[in-house]
């Protein structure tokens, strides 16, 4: 079951834009500064400051490769992306696309069969990266291709469609038929706690796997193994909603993109069939001790939401109205966390992440064809957008949107909407210039 | 506060109505107490940047005089010119995080000056990898230059540091190999032609365009706080509102010693006991570093925010000079050095009691100077609740 335009509408009337000004709750930070996305929540527990700053230290530190001095942060490899989550996680914002000719940072390659079956050799991952002697796994260059386009009142616009080649497969012959490349653009990871305390049962009183309701929106919950428990769980995160929780979501970041073993991933990111990264020193078993993991997440979970800066601006207000219209049935503005015990910081806030945490189908141009658990070729989760508007500060002034970063910015990102988004591209394209402006002050709000 | 501007202003404007609910109005104060203060902290920090800018240039000088002719003499007399020449640094921090030209966005220097933690491997060959770094791959980086280091700075990562205090550091002093005590030991004859690693040239002149470019850094950032000088940072920052400009001036010494210092300096390494927490790892000075950040928070206590808090609440104004100076004494405590000794070990060793000590010290600082702000009507943000 989901709320229908009207029950939105009143739904949102009960609080007006000043009450979201506060897009974290009670914790969110008022900083628009490159920095906007490193502070705890205000609210942070006192005895929880340590903790938060060791997590700190430990996503900024580069991993070095076993044996090392650094005993306590050696395990490198043999295979990985990055050196650290700060790599691509910039002041913990999102990564960048690259463009033509340049590395592949904070934009990593997912691979695997139709039916979304690892590669026998190569596994679920293109690492870019080995320790010496060890050859990485290939070279990832990415092409463009123009893709114009019209407004309806005729303004031109010009997108760019991702084209990726693995150019110097390190263990034989890649690029079969049928190999599937899945392109994943760093997050920010900003607020993951409070989306991790949304309670599953009000997620699923959203979904309408049939489209029941006939609004041509779908909204499908991935389900994952929950891995501390074995149990069947939400998936919240990653861009297919592959992951129920945020130490799980770390813990795989750790082992796919750093080569770092953990209490929760204890083996390598190779494959038996790749003998040389086999039989290297480790950094210990794991090479992420349980204490440590524990840091970091906590760090992820407690990274609180920039405050809206002028919910009451006229313009903003419009586009505000706008974004109800076309794009909140999916992306959800308001939810409730539930308890989470032991952490009131996190516990009954009412917060504004602009996502439903659903699977929707966006249609043939943005499909990867590689499904991840429940999730389809075509579907992928609701990305929240709280923070969206202060994205380019945070990275340098050159953030890119969509899971492979192909949109330079968010109206671009609107414009790939297709499948079930197509209905608020359609809505986009159709407004005259000032409306557009008015929506993405909008968005540049958050 | 009157009219809304760009920047940490406007998130400071948002931020006031918090403040305000939380702590009730603020006691009426009259803003013409605090017009002195603000000059005075324009004037100290054109002093401040003026001090760390000429002792850069005194090093600068230094290593100069060693790349012509290295020898173990001349290393030493460059080491000694970076340890003078930093704590003078580490003062003006209290600047940063208060829309001040450090660290503004996007043509702050602050990355290019101080970034933390820096991968040696980028930079030049360290244990193990010894062709990696820039120093090392002429292919790629045929021509050391300025343009060459700023590019390249950051590119794969917040660790990719290719200049500043913390670079030069590692060019002379070489990586902390030393289980125990003791930083880098670097021998002069790697910056000697036909000494003992290849690419010596290219490592001096690395070296050399990293001092130029630190003096240059902060000469700009001492421009911008320059007297008369048309379109500078002092002049926006004069013409500001009273209470916006005191904002920033707290936010930047509160962020400072709470979420800096005390969070990411003292605690995170107090926790993970880990030699990499350590800030100046390869010349083993980080106590210096802690204590040079208080004593830099004391100055502008000292310069007048002092004054202005005693007429606001004399007994709050007390409570935070005192937790600073416990936290000033606690830093100054012999069993601080050197750093990454000192965070091993039980609670009960002397050097973990020390960083307890501090760690309290500034816990007291933080509370107090919050409800010392939200008395003035306020908002400011320590980065700690």
């Amino acid at each position: 079951m989901r709320y229908g335009p009207t029950a939105l509408a009143i739904l949102l009337a009960g609080c007006g834009p000043s009450a979201e000004r506060f897009s974290g709750g009670a914790g969110t930070v008022f900083d628009v500064s490159e920095n906007a996305f490193g502070f705890p929540l205000a609210t942070l527990e006192p005895s929880r400051r340590e903790a938060f700053f060791a997590g700190n230290s430990l996503f900024r530190a580069n991993w070095v490769i076993a044996p090392a001095s650094a005993a306590g942060r050696d395990g490198l490899g043999p295979l990985f992306n990055a050196a650290s989550c700060s790599a691509c996680h910039f002041k913990d914002g999102r990564g960048r696309a690259p463009e033509p000719g340049e590395p592949f940072v904070g934009l990593l390659l997912r691979i695997g069969a139709r039916d979304g079956a690892p590669h026998p050799v190569y596994g679920d991952q293109i690492q870019t990266h080995a320790v010496p002697g060890v050859p990485p796994e290939a070279v990832p260059a990415v092409s463009y291709e123009d893709v114009p386009g019209r407004y309806g009142d005729g303004t031109p616009y010009s997108l760019r469609r991702p084209v990726y080649r693995l150019e110097r497969p390190g263990y034989g012959p890649l690029e079969e038929d049928g190999l599937r490349v899945s392109p994943r653009l760093a997050p920010a990871v900003i607020g993951m706690g409070l989306l991790e305390a949304i309670p599953e049962r009000r997620i699923l009183e959203r979904a309408d796997p049939g489209d029941a309701d006939g609004d041509g929106i779908s909204g499908r919950p991935n389900r994952a193994t929950d891995l501390r428990t074995g149990r069947s769980a939400l998936g919240r995160f990653g861009w297919k909603a592959g992951r129920p929780t945020v130490e799980e979501q770390v813990a795989a970041a750790f082992q796919g993109d750093m080569g770092v073993t953990s209490p929760l991933f204890p083996r390598e990111n190779h494959t038996s069939a790749q003998r040389a990264p086999a039989g290297l020193p480790s950094g210990g078993e794991p090479e992420i001790d349980g204490e440590k993991l524990g840091f970091v997440t906590l760090y992820v979970r407690l990274l609180a939401v920039p405050g809206r800066r002028a919910p009451d601006d006229p313009r903003v207000r419009r586009g505000r109205r706008h974004f109800e219209a076309a794009c909140a049935s999916c992306h959800t503005p308001r939810w409730e966390t539930g308890d989470v015990p032991g952490f009131p910081e996190l516990s009954r806030q009412t917060i504004f992440p602009y996502t439903d945490l659903l699977l929707h189908d966006m249609g043939r141009d943005l499909e990867d064809g590689r499904p991840e658990f429940e999730a389809e070729g075509r579907e992928w989760r609701t990305p929240p957008l709280w923070g969206i508007g202060l994205a380019d500060r945070v990275g340098g002034g050159r953030a890119s949107y969509l899971h492979d970063g192909r949109a330079r910015t968010p109206a671009e990102a609107i414009l790939w909407h297709g499948g079930e988004g197509a209905s608020a591209r359609e809505y986009f394209r159709a407004l005259p210039a000032s409306e557009r402006e008015a929506l993405l002050a909008f968005l540049r709000d958050l | 506060m009157s009219r809304k501007t760009a920047g940490l202003a406007a998130a400071a404007i948002l931020a006031a109505a918090a403040a305000w609910t939380a702590a009730g109005p603020p006691r009426r104060w009259d803003s013409a107490l605090a017009r002195p203060v603000i000059l005075r902290y324009a004037d100290h920090l054109h002093a401040a940047y003026a001090d760390a800018t000429d002792r850069a240039a005194a090093l600068r000088e230094e290593i100069r005089a060693f790349v012509r002719r290295p020898s173990l003499e001349g290393l030493e007399s460059c080491k000694a010119a970076w340890v003078r020449a930093r704590p003078a640094y580490l003062e003006t921090e209290i600047a940063r995080f208060s829309g001040g030209p450090i660290d503004r966005s996007p043509d702050g220097p602050e990355t290019f000056i101080n970034a933390w933690p820096v991968d040696e491997s980028y930079i030049d060959s360290v244990d193990g990898r010894p062709f990696s770094g820039i120093i090392n791959d002429p292919a790629g980086f045929p021509s050391i230059d300025e343009a060459a280091l700023r590019r390249a700075h950051g590119a794969g990562g917040e660790t990719h540091v290719t200049t500043g205090w913390h670079a030069i550091e590692f060019l002379l002093w070489g990586q902390d190999r030393s289980p125990g005590p003791g930083g880098g030991a670097r021998p002069f004859t790697e910056f000697a032609d036909r000494g003992t690693l290849p690419n010596a040239p290219r490592r001096r002149a690395y070296l050399e365009l990293c001092a130029d470019l630190l003096v240059r850094d902060l000469s700009w950032v001492r421009d911008q706080w320059a007297p008369v000088r048309p379109g500078n940072y002092r002049e926006t920052f004069l013409s500001l509102p009273v209470e916006e400009a005191l904002s920033r001036i707290l936010t930047g010494v509160g962020t400072m010693a709470v979420g800096e210092l005390r969070g990411e300096r003292l605690a995170a390494p107090f926790t993970l006991k880990d030699k990499e927490e350590e800030h100046s790892c390869f010349s083993d000075t980080t106590h210096l570093d802690h204590l040079h950040n208080a004593l830099g928070v004391r100055r502008v206590w000292e310069i007048g925010v002092g004054e202005l808090a005693r007429r606001i609440d004399p007994r709050l104004a007390a409570d935070v000079a005192r937790a600073l100076e416990d936290a000033i004494e606690a830093l100054r405590s012999p069993d601080l050095e050197p750093f990454d000794q000192a965070i091993l070990g039980e609670d009960d060793r002397p050097g973990r009691r020390a960083i307890l000590r501090a760690l309290g010290a500034l816990d007291r600082f933080n509370r107090a100077f919050s409800r010392l702000a939200d008395r003035l009507g306020l908002p400011v943000t320590t980065r700690l609740p």
